[in-house]
């Protein structure tokens, strides 16, 4: 008997032990998994993508360019008091004036501080800007870029993250009034409240009340599954223990409040008070009232509940009772919670959830995973400064959709059930001097087809080739001949023999016009007359000019190149179009502008650089004649639709009728657009018909507010009046005269042999520049002259 | 202190002891080429405008009188420091691509002057004119050549044919050791003020040095007398083809 005690008392001791040891096993392994998240960075932080920031200056009409859609979307709140608060702006009832805070931002060369500022309007119309704070004058505003989107890892997390010292001592007690009112006095269980909760629930027969502290639910917050078992909340309190036990509360506290989740963005959690306070109030924590502490600190609790967007009324009484629990706790005074339960709600307007540029997002992502890993995108908090315009992307992608609507109800024969057959077209917008990627959509729909068609895909341009044929035929090579607008080509069907080949090339319609001018051949897009010029240059010189257009493709020497066989790029054409566009320069195409760690430290900077890669009388020659395809030739749709704006263009169609282009640019926005199907299905239409509508709808709202610029004729180009059928200069009997752009020295000098060529009918060559007006006249002379 | 020598009709104020002693503050500070000008413009009764100090605005007050659109601030603020190049500074017309004025002075500038009627005819122009010359301060105080490079290339994504923007883009590369990037923005800068002997020379000045400082010396001096011969008071190809040319007969 006493043996078996024995026995028993030693099983005892030892199983005793055994627990033990697998307790202080299990204790240190709790402990090492606390330890870890405390010590590494414990949150992977997305890379935000940021747009260009938006520049405004005197003179823009702030409604057009989208100004307040653009505070909207940032998160600043229009007020109807004086503006106190940075994101707070105030339109003056007279409309003379608008008071705005700006938010801070650090751009990756400055800082914003968060000036006030006061923009005097005159209507719409932006007059002036002053800061109140120093009474100075600032010429250009940067309202700081919007965030496009975050590179995320595999759980799609928005958090930003801040020191304790940065959380205000309100939000802070309205935390822990709201949450753990004994959270400095317990040591990670508080066994009060667990009594009390359980109680509670007893009495209840269901769970009412939780008696879960901070640190504790922080614990809970460490572990990626949402699994509710007896094991994992001892699993939970054992540690809470050990990170009381290890760290201190501040350390606890500060973890917590990044920690949180406090919302959802459409499929985007929101985590941490400063997120919250970014998401739901457009404001810096510093900058939030008693009230809206309260608010997010009950949010704690059930975030999409007492969502103030989901349901006001009820985030208003869960802000209301943390309130009382404040003052119940001593953390507020009564007068405080009083005048804090009277602020209205001022919430930002409901940000959008979606990314407003996927195809755009995924060229940046594409460029830097090479350089950084995605890891490091989805983790280590960059900021990548693009050079995306939220508004002009928002046109290009309505511009895309309603225009692809607009062709298969017009051509039914163009629809096609599945999703991943359907009608396809791109768009993608440069600025042509800085080759900044302003707007780019690469397909339809995002979530059918991830497929970028703007870089890459590769399909036939057809006729929007032809520009670089023109351009090399218009230059002088070492002072070489060369052609001029006015110079007549055969437009007639013809043999090209290639190493022992032959290529025929064939007109649209099989429609032979004769002879014609360089210009009309262009106007009207002959194939005949351009292979004529294109076998003139040479395949070599057109070849070499089409890369320092910036066109990269391997181009080989066989002559139907000049009709756009070849498949090229639709951003290559863009980058071609741009060279013309920006007087001959070629800004290589950039998405980005700078990379910011999360320190603040710029790792890549992304400058402009520029090549001077053809000469700007020659940019300009071709501009001109491009000019003439919108006003007068296969691009005339353009005015039809009403884009009256100075710009060139040209459509493109390939010869199975697989792919339609237009391709064309005022002197401040190139864009191009290309319709068809992804596996080549027949789309049966011209560039004109499809490609250009969208250009054109697009190029309407992008250019919206913006004052209307004018191609510069540079130096060393004369603009003389003449007869297109002859070439010659016009005379009063030419039936039709047109104002032709030559270099200087090339222009005509004999009258139109035509239409009569008597000395006193000729109208004067130069093209005289307008009379000035009464006031400028009156302002030439000195005051006495009128005695 | 403000002084626009463009405004000539708006002034409010006419005073000619300030405009004394600015010419000769001028004189000591500047080239021989910079103050005469400026006397003379002093004593023809151009233009000395808004001399008062600016009210400050109370931060949070509301205002109590309505201003008129004519309160907004006009772009005639300038520092202090640069009084002399501010009297002798103008804009030509046609490098703004304005029909140039009849008899309009083509004294060169230093300071990049906005005419106030640019605002209205063409903004986008007016604000490239004004980042430009922001990202010059910056430039000439030394203190941030990145923040000038971001401000002129916001300039020329503004306005493609602001000429000095490409030339102080040039220069800013160049400080920062991109040379080869400098010398495209050069080259741009060289077509568009091709027509203005100052600008031209400038031009070619700084290709100097980058090419000096590139160790192509031959080409440097070229450029240096190619400056030379467009404007001779141009001070960097004077020093430097003195340098090249003291070296060459070393």
């Amino acid at each position: 008997m006493r043996r078996a005690r024995r026995v028993l008392i030693t099983i005892a001791v030892a199983a005793f032990l055994l627990a033990g040891a697998c307790l202080v096993r299990e204790w240190f392994a709790l402990g090492r998994v606390v330890e870890e998240k405390f010590h590494r960075r414990p949150w992977a932080l997305p890379s935000r993508v940021y747009s260009a920031p938006l520049v405004v200056y005197a003179g823009l009409d702030l409604k057009e360019i989208g100004f307040f859609e653009r505070l909207a979307r940032l998160g600043y709140r229009r007020v109807a008091a004086p503006v106190r608060f940075r994101g707070d702006y105030r339109l003056d009832p007279s409309g003379l004036w608008l008071d705005i805070v700006l938010h801070e931002f650090s751009y990756p060369t400055h800082a914003e501080v968060g000036r006030r500022l006061r923009l005097f309007l005159d209507g719409r119309l932006l007059r002036g800007i002053r800061d109140l704070a120093t009474g100075e004058e600032v010429f250009t505003l940067e309202i700081e870029p919007e965030i496009v989107t975050s590179i995320h890892g595999e759980t799609w997390e928005e958090r930003g993250v801040v020191g304790l010292g940065e959380v205000p001592p309100t939000l802070i007690a309205a935390v822990i009034a709201a949450e753990d009112s004994r959270f400095f006095q317990h040591h990670g269980i508080d066994w009060l409240a667990v009594a009390r909760a359980t109680w509670r629930n007893l009495a209840a027969g269901r769970i009412v009340q939780g008696g879960s502290t901070l640190t504790q639910q922080l614990m809970k917050n460490f572990y990626l599954t949402r699994e509710r078992t007896i094991g994992r909340k001892l699993r939970e309190a054992a540690m809470a223990l050990f990170a009381e036990l290890k760290y201190s509360k501040q350390e606890i506290l500060e973890n917590y409040l990044n920690e949180i989740y406090l919302g959802q963005n459409g499929a985007q959690g929101i985590f941490g008070v400063a997120e919250a306070a970014r998401f739901y109030f457009g404001k810096k924590l510093a900058d939030l009232t008693l009230g809206e502490a309260a608010l997010i600190g009950g949010l704690i609790r059930a975030p999409n509940l007492y969502s103030p967007f989901r349901d006001p009324s009820r985030a208003l009484a869960r802000r209301n009772f943390v309130l009382r629990r404040m003052v119940e706790e001593e953390l507020a005074s009564a007068e405080e919670a009083a005048v804090a339960e009277d602020e209205p709600l001022v919430l930002r307007d409901a940000p959008a959830g979606t990314n407003d540029a996927p195809y755009f997002v995924d060229l940046v992502r594409r460029e830097l995973e090479e350089r950084f890993g995605g890891k490091t995108l989805a983790e280590e908090g960059l900021r990548l400064f693009t050079t995306l315009d939220p508004r002009l992307q928002r046109a290009a992608e309505e511009a895309v959709k309603e225009g692809l609507a607009e062709l298969e109800r017009d051509y039914p024969v163009l629809r096609r059930e599945s999703p991943e057959q359907r009608l396809q077209a791109c768009l993608v917008a440069l600025r042509p001097a800085t080759g900044e990627i302003v707007a780019l959509v690469g397909g339809r729909d995002y979530r059918i087809s991830q497929f970028d068609r703007v870089t890459q895909s590769r399909r036939q341009p057809g006729s929007v080739f032809k520009p670089i044929i023109y351009l090399a035929a218009l230059e002088e090579v070492q002072g070489g001949p060369h052609l001029l607008p006015t110079s007549r080509v055969r437009d007639e069907p013809f043999s090209w023999h290639y190493d022992g080949k032959e290529w025929r090339p064939a007109n649209y319609g099989e429609h032979y016009w004769g002879e014609v001018t360089l210009r009309r051949a262009l106007q009207m897009s002959l194939n005949a007359a351009t292979a004529r010029i294109a076998r003139q240059v040479g395949i070599q010189r057109v070849v070499e000019t089409a890369h320092r257009l910036g066109i990269n493709t391997p181009l080989p020497s066989y002559p139907s190149i000049v009709l756009g066989s070849v498949e090229l790029a639709p951003l290559e054409v863009a980058s071609a179009y741009s060279v013309l566009a920006a007087g001959g320069v070629l800004a290589p195409p950039r998405g980005l502008t700078a990379v910011v760690s999360a320190d603040g430290t710029v790792l890549e900077g992304h400058p402009l650089t520029i090549h001077n890669v053809v000469s700007p009388q020659v940019a300009y020659l071709v501009t001109n004649l491009l000019s003439g395809v919108l006003d007068h030739g296969t691009g005339r749709g353009v005015r039809e639709r009403g884009f009256m704006r100075p710009a060139a263009g040209k459509t493109g169609t390939t010869n199975d009728y697989n792919d339609a282009w237009f391709a064309g640019y005022t002197p401040d926005l190139a864009a191009v657009v290309w319709v068809g199907f992804d596996h080549h299905d027949h789309l049966g239409l011209t560039g004109a018909q499809a490609a250009l509508p969208i250009w054109t709808a697009f190029m309407l709202r992008a250019t919206r507010g913006t004052p209307p610029a004018r191609f510069q004729k540079p130096p060393g180009v004369t603009t003389v009046r003449i007869d297109p059928e002859s070439g010659a200069l016009a005379t009063p009997r030419c039936p039709s005269v047109i104002e032709e752009a030559f270099l200087a020295g090339d222009e005509p000098k004999e009258p139109c042999p035509l239409h009569g060529e008597r000395l006193w009918e000729r109208v004067p060559a130069e093209v005289p520049s307008p009379p000035p007006k009464r006031r400028e006249r009156a302002k030439a002379k000195p005051w006495w002259f009128i005695f | 202190m403000v002084v626009h020598l463009l405004n000539r009709e708006r002034s409010p104020t006419f005073r000619t002891a300030p405009v004394l002693a600015r010419s000769l503050r001028a004189a000591l500070k500047s080239q021989v080429w910079v103050w005469i000008p400026a006397i003379l413009f002093g004593f023809s009764g151009c233009t000395l405008t808004t001399g008062a100090p600016k009210a400050r605005v109370a931060e949070d007050a509301a205002p109590t009188a309505v201003p008129r659109p004519s309160d907004a601030p006009r772009e005639r603020r300038v520092s202090e420091g640069v009084v002399a190049k501010v009297e002798t500074g103008r804009l030509r017309e046609e490098d703004l691509g304005l029909e140039p004025e009849a008899g309009s002075a083509e004294a060169p500038s230093e300071r990049i002057i906005v005419p106030p009627e640019l605002t209205t005819s063409h903004p986008e122009r007016a604000a490239a004119l004004r980042l430009t010359e922001q990202a010059r301060e910056l430039l000439v105080a030394g203190t941030d050549t990145g923040r000038a490079v971001s401000l002129l290339e916001q300039a020329i994504a503004l306005d493609s044919h602001t000429p000095y923007a490409y030339y102080f883009l040039g220069e800013a590369h160049f400080r920062l050791g991109a040379a080869e990037r400098a010398l495209g923005f050069l080259e741009r800068a060289a077509s568009l003020l091709d027509a203005n002997p100052y600008w031209a020379s400038r031009v070619w000045g700084l290709r100097g040095l980058i090419w000096e400082s590139g160790g192509e010396r031959g080409q440097a001096l070229d450029a240096y007398r190619r400056a030379l011969a467009l404007w001779p008071q141009n001070l960097t190809a004077v020093s430097g083809s003195a340098r090249l040319e003291g070296e060459a007969r070393r």
